[in-house]
């Protein structure tokens, strides 16, 4: 008796998934961004936002730092009528991003309630240079131990690695 | 050539239709299409990189919101792709800025000026919009404070006192 035998192989038609594609590749083109764009407005968690807005009221403690190319950064601290300079100086002729984040992280220890900056580039510094500031104070590094901030409204402790995220330009209309 | 002959030239010659092989193709279709996806962005700002415009980066992860947008590249001024100033030099023209006011840019204010009176003029009949202050700043990441003072300063004062600062994705 003869054994009927069939092919086990066979053809998948993909004619129609290549019509898909040719459909979709092109409106997928049209939108496509080969560069993305952020906006520098951090989100801040729900306390950290509330201790914003209630230090915008009641402005007990400031945080002022200056930028400048030939002295690196200042940090100064206006505590109730008391100053407090921290300074970072150039590193092989450049701004320390580094040394700036471990001595806002030292700042943010004593004054965890504060999360407002006020940012005073002077006239030389270049755009670039300015967001890098805003990077390096916006949070803690990685190894370093967070903060703790309570909540006004429940009374928890919330850790945080917020730095200082809420910066705004101090001299925009003049020193 | 006889009957016979011609039988068997028809049997073994090549079919007249064939199919083509679509498989490689699809696979690189499958490439394209994984590519494109990563890229797509439903963003309102889309920029193209050009000498005289490169962004700074930034670790920040907020995805920029639909407002007025300006653009301050290494040639001049634009308000939402409009030239409004050219620079010389790299920088402002003595021309360009207030004699008695040195960080006014006359020319821009009355750009955003008209524009913050137009949208205030709309929101007074319409209630879905209202004119918040707000504008996105994309500016090259070589220039100097000065001149972003000044852009800051001016807009300010045509009532955009919310100055939001556009930047490249770290990651992408």
């Amino acid at each position: 008796m003869r054994a009927r035998k069939s092919d086990p192989t066979f053809d998948l038609n993909l004619a129609p998934v290549l019509d898909i594609m040719v459909t979709v590749i092109p409106m997928l083109l049209l939108s496509v961004a080969f560069v993305q764009i952020r906006m520098i407005e951090t989100p801040v968690p729900q306390v950290v936002a509330e201790k914003i807005n209630s230090q915008d009221q009641h402005p007990r403690v400031s945080v002022n730092l200056k930028v400048s190319k030939q002295d690196g950064f200042q940090l100064t601290v206006f505590d109730n009528g008391q100053r407090k300079d921290f300074k970072v100086g150039l590193k092989q002729g450049q701004l320390d991003f580094d040394g700036l984040t471990n001595v806002a992280a030292q700042v943010k220890r004593q004054y965890a309630d504060v999360f407002k900056l006020e940012l005073a580039p002077t006239q030389t510094v270049v755009f670039d240079d300015i967001v890098k500031t805003m990077d390096s104070v916006r949070r803690m590094p990685a190894n370093v131990e967070k903060v703790t901030i309570t909540d006004t409204k429940t009374g928890q402790k919330v850790q945080t690695d917020l730095l200082f995220p809420d910066v705004v330009f101090a001299n925009v209309v003049g020193d | 050539m006889n009957n016979s002959g011609m039988r068997s030239y028809m049997e073994r010659r090549l079919p007249s239709s064939f199919k083509i092989q679509i498989t490689s193709m699809v696979d690189m279709f499958v490439i394209i299409l994984v590519f494109l996806i990563k890229s797509y962005s439903t963003s309102p700002i889309n920029i193209q990189p050009t000498q005289d415009m490169t962004l700074p980066v930034s670790s920040v992860d907020a995805d920029p919101i639909d407002v007025v947008k300006l653009m301050v590249s290494k040639k001049g001024i634009f308000l939402e792709e409009k030239k409004v100033i050219d620079f010389e030099n790299g920088g402002l023209m003595k021309k360009d800025l207030d004699t008695n006011d040195p960080l006014f840019i006359a020319a821009l204010f009355k750009e955003l000026d008209t524009k913050a009176k137009m949208v205030k003029d709309i929101s007074k009949v319409n209630d879905t919009l209202e004119f918040d202050g707000k504008i996105l700043m994309q500016a090259d990441k070589d220039l100097a404070y000065s001149i972003l003072q000044k852009v800051m300063y001016t807009s300010m004062l045509a009532g955009y006192s919310d100055v939001k600062l556009a930047v490249n994705a770290k990651d992408f």
